[in-house]
């Protein structure tokens, strides 16, 4: 078969496949750079990060549940500054696209990040309004439209890179909060961040994680990743970075058929840190034995009945 | 090579005691490159998401063993495999035990926490002591090894059936008024480190503890495994990456 084409545009930059790393999963890049050369990436989404450094949330910050887990870490982060002076310049050592994630307390937090990085070298900005295991962590503002405006619009009239929206999946309805991405200008979408979640130690009558409540990952939030994806994929016209579960080659094929155009790689790259050049393998080798030459060809391949 | 995945053949599982096992994997470079205090991410089948971490408890030629006590889900998984099986272990993990101190310490061992000290104990052979602390003599497991390498073994049970009645900080107490240790390398339930941290400071030697936090990844990148830094109280370590062996004076116990 002829060379495949596995390069995806998001939002005018080009990544040169769809396969991403999720935010929180993946530090800063050196710890995976011990496993894989990173600049077979895509993109990189970093840490969280706020305006000012961010300790965390007291541990028990994990706990496990049926094909996923529950995270409570609290964006704990060296804070924008840090990461522009002592990590960015690492990472850009890499042929990789750099997705800056960032979430605050107020509007004006963001506003002020999305200046001092648009000045950086990162690629895109990724607004996370959906961190749903700090008060400030934006969720806040991700499940009220409005804000969700009101944010992207604020960010949008000072950011000199493209602009990505990470939206939350604890919202009656998500193709709303998508909505009101899109009309305050939204360059792209990322979907689906966490799902509020408990678990409770039945021996100490106590919750597992000292935060209480965390957000649920991996393959066990993965049919809820492929239906909102869809589901937004049909409300709006600008890019979706699926994420939720995917573990597999033919998960990153299923999200992309649901609507993603480039498909990021979270809880998964915890257990196995190979993942995502497993699932970039998968996925050319899924293109290759059903002669799918040009990825953008599957993104919202799927027919409904 | 560092840290990798390695999808290992089980050599042989074993039995000791009560709840206690240990699976013995074939692995020539994680052999070569695991140190005293290490630690394996082993993947506990499919009824698990997560890793478990468990301790490398020796390295011999090409095969690494641990030992583990079956706790849940996971352990339970790994008590069930045989030899000739395969087990899928990521790692070595974490900074290990600093053995190239100079002169005598002291190794003190609670529980489980027994274990990830023998291979401190073989490196520094008859320059090393070790206080052992079981519940009972029922689960007494490996201390013969230990006295085959140590210089001098106290091994102390809770109810007295075996040695010394009593814990093992409280022996651990008459061997330091005794010896001129260098160090201090202790693993076992926290009450027992945080009294290794009083008698280190008491006798004004330095103590390296092992500790343990709930983990996803085991390499630095999900923060999930925070303990409390010692020197500012605003900032979190992490068991995985900065641990498990830190100085006990470094994090609040
Ligand atoms: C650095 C390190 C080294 C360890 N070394 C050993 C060893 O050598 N031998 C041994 O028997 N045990 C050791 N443990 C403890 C061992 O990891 C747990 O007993 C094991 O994870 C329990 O898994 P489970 O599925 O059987 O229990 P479950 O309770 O079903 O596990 C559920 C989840 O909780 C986590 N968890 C439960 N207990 C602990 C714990 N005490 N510490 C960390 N996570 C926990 C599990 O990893 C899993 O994610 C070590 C822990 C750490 C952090
Ligand atoms: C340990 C952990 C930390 C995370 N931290 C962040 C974060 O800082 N910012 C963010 O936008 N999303 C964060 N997420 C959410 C992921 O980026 C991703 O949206 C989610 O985990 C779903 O993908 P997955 O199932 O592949 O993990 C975190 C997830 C995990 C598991
Ligand atoms: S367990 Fe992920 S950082 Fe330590």
């Amino acid at each position: 078969m002829s060379k495949l084409n596995t390069a995806v545009n998001i939002a005018g930059v080009e990544f040169k496949n769809p396969i991403v790393t999720a935010s929180g999963t993946f530090g800063f890049g050196r710890e995976f750079s011990e496993f894989f050369d990173l600049s077979q990436l895509g993109a990189v989404s970093v840490k969280g990060l706020t305006l000012k450094p961010k300790a965390g949330n007291p541990p028990p910050r994990a706990a496990e549940s049926a094909s996923g887990m529950l995270n409570s870490v609290g964006l704990q982060n060296p804070g924008v500054e840090s990461f522009i002076k002592d990590e960015l310049p690492f990472l850009r050592g890499f042929d990789t696209k750099i997705i800056a994630n960032m979430a605050g307390n107020t509007v004006e937090d963001y506003v002020e990040m999305a200046r001092i990085l648009s000045d950086s070298d990162v690629d895109m900005l990724e607004v996370n309004i959906s961190c749903p295991n700090v008060k400030e962590g934006g969720v806040a503002f991700g499940v009220d439209e409005r804000s969700v405006y009101e944010v992207t619009k604020s960010v949008k009239a000072v950011a000199k890179k493209p602009v990505i929206i990470k939206l939350s999946p604890n919202v009656t309805d998500i193709k709303k909060m998508a909505r009101a991405a899109e009309s305050g200008g939204a360059d792209a979408l990322s979907l689906i961040n966490t799902l509020l979640g408990m678990r409770i130690d039945i021996k100490t009558r106590r919750p597992i994680l000292k935060n209480n409540t965390g957000g649920l990952s991996g393959p066990a939030v993965f049919p809820i990743a492929v239906r909102m994806v869809h589901d937004v994929y049909e409300t709006v016209n600008i890019p979706i970075i699926g994420m939720g579960g995917v573990a597999r080659g033919e998960d990153a094929v299923e999200l992309m058929m649901a609507g993603a155009s480039a498909v990021a790689v979270g809880s998964a790259a915890l257990v196995n840190p190979l993942a995502p050049i497993e699932i970039k393998r998968g996925l050319e080798k899924f293109m290759e034995e059903n002669d799918v030459c040009d990825v953008t060809a599957l993104t919202g391949a799927a027919r409904m009945w | 090579m560092s840290k990798a995945t390695y999808n290992a053949e089980i050599a042989a599982k074993r039995w000791h005691a009560g709840n206690i096992y240990e699976i013995i994997i074939e692995c020539e470079q994680l052999a070569h490159d695991c140190r005293p205090g290490q630690f394996l991410q082993v993947d506990c089948g499919d009824g698990t998401f997560l890793r478990r971490p468990i301790s490398i408890y020796n390295v011999d030629g090409a095969r690494v063993s641990m030992i583990f006590e079956v706790r849940g889900r996971g352990t339970r998984y790994l008590s069930q495999l045989k030899a000739g099986e395969y087990l899928n272990v990521l790692g070595p993990l974490g900074n290990g035990f600093d053995t190239d101190i100079d002169g005598d310490i002291l190794v003190i061992g609670g529980g489980l926490g027994v274990f990830p000290l023998y291979m401190v104990a073989k490196s520094k052979g008859k320059s090393c002591d070790a206080v052992l602390g079981y519940k009972t003599e029922r689960v007494l497991v490996s201390h013969d090894r230990f006295a085959d390498v140590c210089r001098e073994v106290v091994i102390t049970t809770d109810d007295g059936s075996y040695g010394v009645q009593g814990t093992a900080v409280a022996a651990a107490h008459s061997l330091v008024v005794n010896h001129h240790y260098k160090a201090i390398f202790a693993c076992g339930p926290l009450p027992m480190l945080k009294a290794v941290h009083a008698l280190a400071c008491k006798y004004n030697i330095p103590a390296w503890v092992s500790l343990e936090e709930r983990m996803a990844c085991g390499f630095g990148v999900c923060l999930a495994c925070a303990v409390k830094s010692r020197e500012n109280e605003e900032e979190y370590l992490h068991v995985c990456k900065h641990g498990p062996v830190f100085n006990s004076k470094e994090v609040m116990l």
